[in-house]
């Protein structure tokens, strides 16, 4: 068990960003080199629509997690760190 | 219509240079072991000047793309004239491996966790999608398929586009993979070669199959260039006169090859040999056929039959049979 | 003669939700029939409503595709005063599908994957299905046959094809237009990309959540007008125009503001030879989802005008794939001929990012001219132009 909040929240950040690369095949990218703010859509890792549907699919696969509203999604899909911080206040403990 | 370039990824390797390699050097068995596959090497289809694009796809999608993006190459497709150039992306099985990951999907996972980008891709048109968005072709983009040749009905709509001034260019090619299911049901429906050799001379009623994977692509348009031949009106009219040569498309898939021995009677000449059995075989032939009535090349004994001479052909038919005892003929000739 | 009346359309044929039939499906417009629910053709956890096709028998050994096909294409070939034969005629087959291209069989795929054997029946199926060639068969066609997989405009590619072809020479006579069941593999795939709607479909709506799936198959009988007229058929219907045009964008997305749909409707009028307000009609792709509506409904906007008639038919029979441009096509013709189209159905609001509202009720129609579109997954964007006499 991590000892605190944050720590918890650098495992999920470092859990994501290895899925990111595999998931949505990004060739080339090193998950450690992809900063804990990284903006995920246009700029950033210059990801995409089909993208964003595969990773409400790695969600709802890695942590039971749905999500339904993609304005909701808009927000929470900002960046990395917008995402882990989601996860973080959403998985069922 | 004339051919205005040519890409090939297969068994072999990737590019005109290598294809006329391979058809100097002859018959070489496939690698690994029963049932033998005449597979595209991974190394074949890695090209990082589109792999930014490609990112997401399957073996399918990059076997078409590399072949499409060298025919373009080959025959010079400039930027500018995308508007008016047209591509026919034909296939007999489709990107059927990224279905049955797909299915693997559905399996494993609740209906709701199933991967989009999967199912994109297990969609017959992605590897078409995907080659109009690397070359940027705006025209008609259409994906045909059937499990024998549909080739041929490619090609008669390039004809027809060019004719009625549609579009300047046509790509138009065949593409057909061959992944563990496909290989599993090649060995319930054809017959499989033990030694991995298939003998399109032996003409016989049970045919030996070696299954086999890779993607053609032509240029075409109404103008000849690069030295290439041209495609007769090949729709059946002025059709009676033969070649100077015959290659046959037998590669097992039909069953019965008796049928193909009435267009031996002359030179012939098969590549199936090299290509290994697929539904897109009478593209590679053309291929083939095309790269030897241009340069000239006198093909090893390997692929050849009867009294086939070295010298000048000038023109050759590439000859497919279908289950039906239909005759699908294309003319290649200057 | 004009060249736009050189390829006629000699009989139409339709099965979807609406109704077995051409009657059926014009009384189902009449009565505003939105016959979607749960679906009964699979299990599934998926709750998305489906418009299902019912009361087409589906024979052992094929797929429900083929069946479905078969069913519209005998009804066409029998308007068209064709019999079930056409081994007397030079007849070429351009049917699309997406569903019969795949092997997709998940109960044959689960005992592969136990056993390591995929069973002969299922195999047999898939292979006896092949739309353009199984048909084929069936009439004894002797032409060039093909199966178009341009995803959800291979009806509508199916058709301009079948018109390359008569023009070409290839051909006298072609069975066009396109067939698909529903089927769990693109149900869940098309719910994987957070399309389907959960309530019934609301094309070009302010408020629409995304399209419902549906089936079926829309077949057209295309024939060269000098050929019908030798049969002593004097057509009324044509089609004039057909445009086929690649976003190169996206492989799900469409290029959003339209233009390759822009362009390939601008082709199609253009080879019709008819000006944009001379179209009296379009029967959209309209599939409901926000992308689609707003990418087509300002391209058609751009083209026709604010004042042209515009409506959805999927609010009907649920976005039908590969059947849906044949379909379609059916309905344009039906437009034309019957002098009426109907609502477009699951219309309420209009949506401040698309510069029309579509027909909300049974309208008539006096032009000679009528477009269909269809936008495709992969980028493709089709347009036909039909004709009355």
């Amino acid at each position: 068990m991590p000892d605190t909040k944050e720590q918890e929240l650098a495992q999920i950040r470092e859990k994501l960003k290895g899925l990111l690369v595999s998931h949505l095949s990004l060739e080339g990218v090193d998950p450690k080199n992809i900063k804990d703010d990284e903006v995920l859509f246009g700029e950033g890792l210059g990801l995409d629509s089909l993208d964003a549907v595969e990773i409400v699919v790695l969600l709802q696969r890695n942590w039971g997690l749905e999500v339904r509203d993609m304005n909701q999604g808009k927000k929470i899909f900002y960046s990395v760190d917008t995402l882990a911080r989601y996860i973080q206040e959403n998985v069922k403990k | 219509m004339y051919i205005n370039g040519i890409g090939i990824v297969f068994n072999r390797g990737r590019g005109v240079a290598v294809l006329r390699q391979a058809l100097s050097e002859g018959w070489r068995p496939p690698e690994g072991g029963y049932p033998r596959v005449y597979r595209v090497s991974d190394e074949a289809i890695r090209d990082r000047s589109i792999s930014k694009d490609l990112r997401r796809t399957d073996r399918f999608s990059r076997m078409a793309a590399a072949a499409a993006v060298d025919a373009a190459v080959d025959g010079g497709l400039s930027r500018g004239i995308q508007g008016s150039t047209g591509l026919i992306v034909a296939t007999g099985f489709g990107p059927h491996a990224t279905t049955f990951k797909f299915l693997d999907d559905m399996l494993a996972y609740r209906q709701s966790e199933v991967s989009p980008t999967t199912f994109s891709h297990s969609v017959h048109n992605a590897a078409a999608s995907y080659i109009s968005l690397v070359l940027q072709i705006h025209g008609p983009t259409l994906t045909l398929t059937r499990f024998n040749s549909a080739f041929y009905e490619a090609l008669l709509t390039a004809q027809s586009w060019l004719a009625e001034k549609k579009v300047s260019y046509v790509l138009v090619g065949a593409v057909d993979e061959c992944g563990p299911v496909f290989e599993h049901i090649a060995g319930r429906k054809l017959t499989m070669s033990g030694e991995g050799r298939i003998k399109p001379f032996a003409f016989s009623p049970s045919a030996e199959a070696v299954p086999g994977e890779g993607a053609v692509f032509f240029l075409l348009s109404a103008e000849q260039a690069a030295g290439y031949p041209g495609i007769a009106d090949f729709s059946g009219n002025g059709m009676e006169t033969s070649a100077d040569s015959n290659v046959l498309a037998a590669d097992g898939f039909i069953g019965d090859e008796t049928a193909y021995k009435r267009f031996a009677a002359g030179p012939a000449m098969s590549f199936a040999a090299l290509f290994g059995t697929m539904p897109g075989q009478l593209a590679f032939s053309l291929a083939a056929g095309a790269v030897i009535v241009k340069t000239r090349l006198v093909p090893h004994p390997d692929f050849t039959h009867g009294e086939y001479e070295s010298g000048c052909r000038r023109s050759v038919d590439c000859i497919a049979l279908g289950c039906r005892g239909d005759v699908r003929r294309i003319r290649i000739s200057f | 003669m004009k060249r736009s009346l050189s390829i006629a359309i000699t009989g139409l044929g339709a099965v979807s939700a609406l109704g077995n039939s051409v009657p059926e499906t014009l009384e189902g417009f009449r009565r505003g029939s939105r016959n979607a629910g749960r679906v009964t053709l699979f299990p599934t956890s998926l709750v998305y409503p489906a418009f299902e096709a019912r009361g087409v028998h589906c024979p052992a050994g094929v797929m429900r595709t083929f069946a479905l096909c078969l069913h519209a294409v005998e009804e066409a070939l029998h308007e068209a005063g064709l019999g079930k034969r056409l081994d007397s005629c030079r007849a070429g087959v351009c049917l699309g599908t997406t569903v019969a291209s795949q092997l997709n069989d998940i109960g044959a795929y689960t005992l592969y994957k136990k056993t390591g054997d995929m069973p002969l029946f299922s195999i047999d199926r898939y292979l006896k299905s092949n739309l353009a060639e199984a048909i084929s068969e069936y009439v004894r066609a002797n032409g060039p046959r093909v199966t178009v997989v341009n995803a959800c405009s291979s009806g509508t590619d199916a058709i301009g094809l079948g018109c390359s072809w008569l023009r070409a020479g290839y051909c006298d006579i072609v069975i066009a237009g396109g067939a698909d069941e529903l089927n769990q593999v693109p149900y869940c795939g098309f719910a994987s990309l957070g399309v389907v709607s959960p309530e019934f479909c609301a094309p070009f709506d302010r408020d629409r959540k995304g399209l419902n799936l549906g089936e079926g198959a829309g077949i057209v009988i295309l024939e060269k007008s000098e050929h019908a007229r030798n049969r002593n058929i004097h057509p009324g219907l044509f089609v004039s125009g057909y445009g086929e045009a690649a976003d190169a964008y996206h492989l799900t997305a469409p290029r959003p503001d339209g233009s390759g749909l822009e362009f390939a409707v601008k082709q199609a009028l253009a080879e019709a030879q008819v000006d944009a307000g001379e179209v009296s009609f379009v029967n959209a792709h309209g599939t409901a989802t926000r992308d689609n509506d707003r990418a087509e409904g300002n391209a058609l906007a751009r083209i026709l005008g604010r004042s042209a008639r515009i409506l959805s038919t999927k609010g009907y029979t649920g976005h039908a794939l590969g059947a849906a441009g044949g379909l379609e096509a059916v309905f344009t013709a039906l437009g034309l001929r019957e002098g009426w189209i109907p609502a477009s159905a699951g219309f309420r609001n209009k949506d401040p990012e698309i510069p029309f509202e579509p027909v909300t009720s049974v309208t008539s129609i006096s032009g000679r001219y009528a477009v269909s579109t269809s936008l495709a997954f992969g980028g493709n964007n089709a347009a036909l132009v039909v004709e009355r006499e």
